[in-house]
């Protein structure tokens, strides 16, 4: 950032004297024609300065993208890999809100880093040079100007106030139109299928948006009104002054011309500063947004985890979500022993994708604590432990890649042959293990989708050391036979198991039950 | 329509009227300079001191009204073309959307309807404003010295020839790349963002990571060679300038001395025009390439199309299947037949690998079927309008999709007329009523991204509620009971299939698709699909 801070005002100082250089050729120019004489060397003189001034406008253009460039990757990056990190803890951010955050939000970028932070360099050295050159010339027209000068400050931070609360609805009115759109698209079956069609949903967001934008840019285009008009202001009384005196015989007529070309480039950097204001402080709204996102607490544990199967217990645990009055988990103590196979049994909405969520470590309860063995679990490495996990979710994802890419997933190490076993042992073997899929593939079934995460989760036993297995309702949308199938294959793995199921069939697999309500579990 | 032509017209008029006001105050204060050194007597300045002064006040107010206009008119048709989009989308769902990644398509759509305002504000009206302004400048100048005119009018032309059909060449390229990284970027973070719990938990994030660095690093290749073309474009109108001084001045030795000064700036006070048509190229090729992407989603086929001419969509909601076999590319099942009269109960028993959403897609036409019909009051499905029968047919998916709002607006889309006591009779139907009545919020409680704030079983039985609202004579639910603890199931199912009759007559019937025999046992009869058999 210092660096380019030096270059953009050694390109400022380059270009103050090369637009000096060409007014005062222009005015000796338009002096020499005014008084009919021969030309001399001056038109040689004006091209080559007009050379220069276009390779250093070459320069600062390349220079200033450069920089914005670069940190907005960075900053990409920066969320990205804050999204995947393993010691984050509470909920993620959604899709939609990333989306909007490091595409258009991240435009709004480079009125702030990109062109701003350049133009500030030029806007302190041109003006500067510009008033001294000026001074020398005519004290008066420099005076004018550094009297005037100072009042776009003044109504820049007057209009600034005004706006900063504009931009920030514009900005909250720009995100609430990509949500409903991602929305309205997530959806499309659904509206088809109701027969909604939602030309009017987008046609009275987008007016509201479009109201809502209107009234930020009446007053963002306010400010540079402004500025503008002191600038172009300036300009005339400068040139009225010199007309004047010109008459009088006070002033030559190419000093006159001198100042009257210099002048306007005193305010041009202001006023362009001035413009990339209002984008300025979108970028700032945008960028508190990504604050927002990349804050949140930490899991902090360093102690490895074992290797072996060890004890677990939940000690009072207790979560509460915000908006709800009843805790989303509630567990007085429970003991799960190395090896035991249990179910954790509770009607929807009872807190069991919850408690698995505490023993990956994404969240951290409330209240109370879980330990393996004796060592409280937000101590342990968040990724030595979960290296110990083998975790089929309710609804599993697919990464693109083959069929059997997917499986050996999180289990580099696994070789074709351990997938092909499990895939064998989860009911896959009659699915092209080189079939390619991605995460939005329609004709791979929620149960296939489940198989697929199933025999990852066998992979990562076998060969990747897991000693805790994690199903969430591993059997649904399966048929009795491969339920069974699948049900044998786990059992014998002689790791912990944990699962979550409605089904009688898959909790007769278990050793024992862990409710989390008073109501009767199946037999 | 009508205000858009007035507003656009304001906008363009005052864009050049700011164009032409800071041209002129150039151009004025140097008229008067060369003038006042002559020295007359002050009288014969007052013109020009008078229009000095106007010209230095005019600008900025022409410049903000153009500003706003052509704002207002801009996001208007953004608003105009949203809309059309979702039309394209709305008419090629499910099928012609496979090829897209969801994140992908998002960002496509947000961003490129955004782009394509740029059209107007920066492509056209810069090329617009400058071009008038250039030519009455030259027809001005031309009037004072027809040679002088002459050399501007060919400065100004060859700039634009060169700022509009050289420069582009070099920058093209590099524009299309960006917007596919940017493309690639919105989707690797999508897919990274709804799959980040369990890549972290496999301890598998280093490609989804390589994968979203590499589009970024796409990205901001992109965007340096972008700045390459900017500063370039501002160094070839300074060139231009300086060029056209040069010449102006070569034939300006016999011209009256008072014009020497407006002559001889005459360039410089073109600078601002010219420069915006450097901005406009900058901006067109992501406009065109924006626009292009936009198209294309008119031009993908429909996957199901309307007959020419459509029978009545009929009385009766006798559904009968005959010989029907449906899939994707390859066809998933044996062909199947049964007829469902109204009021009654059916099972489907489709085993793993039956396609059982596809088959629920099929009744809904929403995809074709491979072979067999389907006929709706004995007319054959493809006879009538696929909205038509989606009016008669409802489906609740075993994933359903919630939307991002609260629960009184999820279920309004089953009936978006329907008051809090319909709502509220809906919701202990499905026996959510007690659920929703703890909640501080109610009815208007946000559900989150997905429905993510609710349990699957939660989830579910607000889409079956949704169902019942609507006025679907016949159901299709796909694995209804899936996620649902045992007790609940049974009684949701119990309550669900008594809703074939209301006060002894037959208000809907309901086709249960399913694999599990609990769910089966409960319907009057079954029907068993078999998967499609490889032949040879």
């Amino acid at each position: 950032m210092r660096r380019h801070l030096i270059s953009s005002v050694a390109l400022g100082a380059a270009t103050a004297v090369l637009v000096i250089a060409t007014s005062w050729f222009v005015a000796e120019l338009v002096a020499i024609r005014f008084a009919s004489s021969a030309l001399t060397a001056l038109p040689l003189a004006i091209l080559a300065a007009y050379l220069v001034r276009a390779v250093v406008a070459w320069v600062h253009g390349v220079i200033s993208e450069r920089a914005s460039t670069r940190v907005k990757e960075d900053l990409r990056n920066e969320v990205v890999d804050d999204l995947v990190d393993p010691r984050r803890l509470g909920p993620r951010p959604s899709s939609s809100q990333l989306i909007t955050l490091l595409g258009p939000g991240m435009n709004a970028f480079d009125g702030y880093i990109g062109r701003f932070l350049p133009q500030l360099g030029l806007a302190l050295v041109v003006p500067i040079a510009v008033i001294v050159a000026v001074g020398l010339t005519d004290p008066l027209s420099a005076l004018i100007i550094v009297l005037t000068l100072p009042l776009i400050g003044i109504f820049m931070a007057l209009v600034g106030l005004m706006t900063s609360d504009k931009v920030e609805r514009r900005w909250a009115a720009m995100e609430r139109l990509g949500r409903h759109f991602a929305d309205v698209l997530d959806g499309l079956i659904v509206f088809k299928v109701f027969g909604r069609r939602q030309e009017v949903g987008i046609k009275v967001i987008g007016h509201k948006h479009r109201r809502e934008s209107m009234a930020a840019l009446r007053i963002a285009f306010l400010s540079t009104f402004v500025l503008e008009l002191v600038a172009t202001i300036s300009v005339a009384l400068v040139a009225v002054s010199i007309g004047l005196r010109v008459v009088d015989g006070e002033l030559e007529l190419a000093p006159a011309m001198f100042v009257l070309l210099l002048a306007p480039e005193a305010y041009l950097p202001v006023r362009r500063v001035g413009i990339l204001f209002h984008d300025s402080q979108e970028g700032a709204t945008a960028a508190a947004q990504l604050l927002d996102v990349l804050e949140h607490p930490h899991h902090d544990g360093t102690i490895g985890a074992p290797s072996e199967p060890v004890a677990i217990s939940f000690n009072s645990v207790r979560v509460t979500y915000p908006e709800r009055t009843t805790p989303a988990l509630e567990l007085g103590s429970a003991r799960i022993e190395a090896g035991e196979k249990v179910a954790v049994f509770g009607p929807s909405g009872s807190g069991k994708s919850t408690a698995m969520s505490i023993l990956l470590g994404f969240e951290k309860p409330d209240e109370g604590a879980v330990t393996v063995a004796d060592t409280d679990l937000f101590q342990l490495d968040p990724a030595a432990w979960r290296k110990r996990i083998a975790w089929v979710p309710q609804v599993p994802r697919l990464v693109a890649g083959t069929l059997i890419e997917n499986i050996v997933l999180g289990t580099p190490e696994a070789t074709e042959a351990d997938a092909l076993t499990a895939m064998a042992d989860v009911g896959l073997d009659d699915f092209d293990t080189n079939r390619v899929l991605n995460e939005s593939s329609h004709d791979v079934s929620a149960g296939e989708r489940r198989r697929i995460a199933l025999a990852r989760a066998l992979v990562r036993v076998r060969v990747g050391g897991a000693w805790l297995v994690l199903l969430d309702e591993p059997t649904a949308g399966l048929d009795a036979e491969r339920e069974h199938q699948i049900v044998e294959a786990f059992s014998q793995l002689g790791t912990t198991l944990v699962l979550v199921s409605h089904r009688a069939e898959t909790l007769a697999m278990v050793d024992r039950v862990i409710s989390l309500t008073e109501s009767e579990v199946p037999a | 329509m009508k205000r858009r032509g007035l507003v656009l017209t304001g906008g363009v008029a005052l864009g050049i009227l700011a164009q032409i006001s800071s041209i002129g105050l150039l151009l004025a204060a140097a008229w008067l300079i060369v003038r006042a050194a002559q020295h007359p007597p002050v009288l014969y300045l007052m013109v020009a001191i008078v229009s000095v002064r106007f010209f230095g006040i005019s600008r900025s107010a022409f410049r903000y009204g153009e500003r706003l206009f052509t704002h207002d008119v801009a996001l208007s048709d953004a608003v105009d073309q949203r809309v059309r989009t979702y039309q394209d989308l709305e008419r090629i769902a499910p099928t012609g959307l496979d090829s897209w990644r969801r994140g992908e398509l998002i960002s496509r759509v947000v961003d490129d309807v955004t782009s394509t305002q740029d059209r107007l504000l920066r492509v056209r009206m810069n090329w617009w404003t400058g071009a008038a302004a250039s030519i009455i400048v030259v027809v001005v100048i031309g009037i004072l010295s027809p040679s002088a005119g002459f050399m501007l009018a060919a400065t100004a032309l060859a700039l634009g020839v060169v700022i509009r059909f050289a420069l582009p060449t070099f920058i093209r390229q590099t524009v299309r790349s960006a917007s596919t990284a940017r493309g690639d970027l919105a989707a690797e973070v999508s897919a990274t963002a709804v799959s980040a719990v369990e890549l972290v938990a496999l301890d598998a994030t280093v490609v989804a990571r390589e994968k979203s660095r590499d589009a970024a690093a796409r990205l901001g290749q992109g965007q340096r060679q972008e700045g390459w073309f900017t500063g370039l474009g501002s160094a070839v109108v300074l060139v231009a300038i300086g060029v056209g001084v040069v010449a102006i001045a070569g034939i300006t030795r016999y011209v009256d001395p008072v014009l020497i000064g407006v002559l001889l700036l005459a360039p410089m006070a073109l600078a601002e025009a010219w420069d915006g048509w450097v901005e406009a190229e900058r901006y067109r090729p992501e406009v065109d390439a924006a626009e292009s992407r936009l198209a294309a989603f008119a031009d993908t086929p429909i996957p199901v199309a309307d007959p020419v001419d459509p029978q009545l969509l009929p009385d009766d909601w006798t559904l009968a299947v005959d010989g029907l076999v449906c899939g994707w590319e390859a066809p998933l099942i044996e062909p199947c037949s049964f007829i469902v009269r109204p009021g009654e109960t059916l099972g489907v028993s489709a085993p793993s690998g039956t396609g059982k959403s596809t088959l629920a897609w099929t009744f809904l036409r929403l995809i074709e079927p491979k072979a067999g019909h389907i006929a709706l009051g004995g007319v054959n499905a493809t006879e009538l309008l696929a909205s038509d029968v989606r009016m008669r047919i409802g489906y609740v998916g075993q994933d359903e999709v919630v939307f991002d709002t609260t629960i009184k607006e999820n279920l309004r889309i089953g009936d978006p007329d329907a008051d809090e006591d319909a709502l509220w009779k809906a919701l202990e139907k499905v026996r959510l009523a007690d659920f929703v009545r703890e909640l501080p919020n109610g009815l208007n409680t946000q559900v989150g991204e997905g429905g993510g704030k609710l349990s699957g079983g939660e989830r579910q039985r607000l889409c079956v509620a949704r169902l019942l609202l609507s006025g679907h004579r016949v159901w299709i639910l796909d694995e209804p009971t899936e996620h649902l603890d045992e007790p609940t199931a049974k009684a949701l199912m119990d309550d669900v299939l008594a809703l074939t009759h209301e006060a002894g007559a037959p208000v809907r019937s309901i086709v249960v698709i399913s694999h599990q025999s609990e769910v089966l046992a409960k319907t009057e009869s079954v029907v068993v699909l078999h998967k499609h058999a490889v032949n040879n």
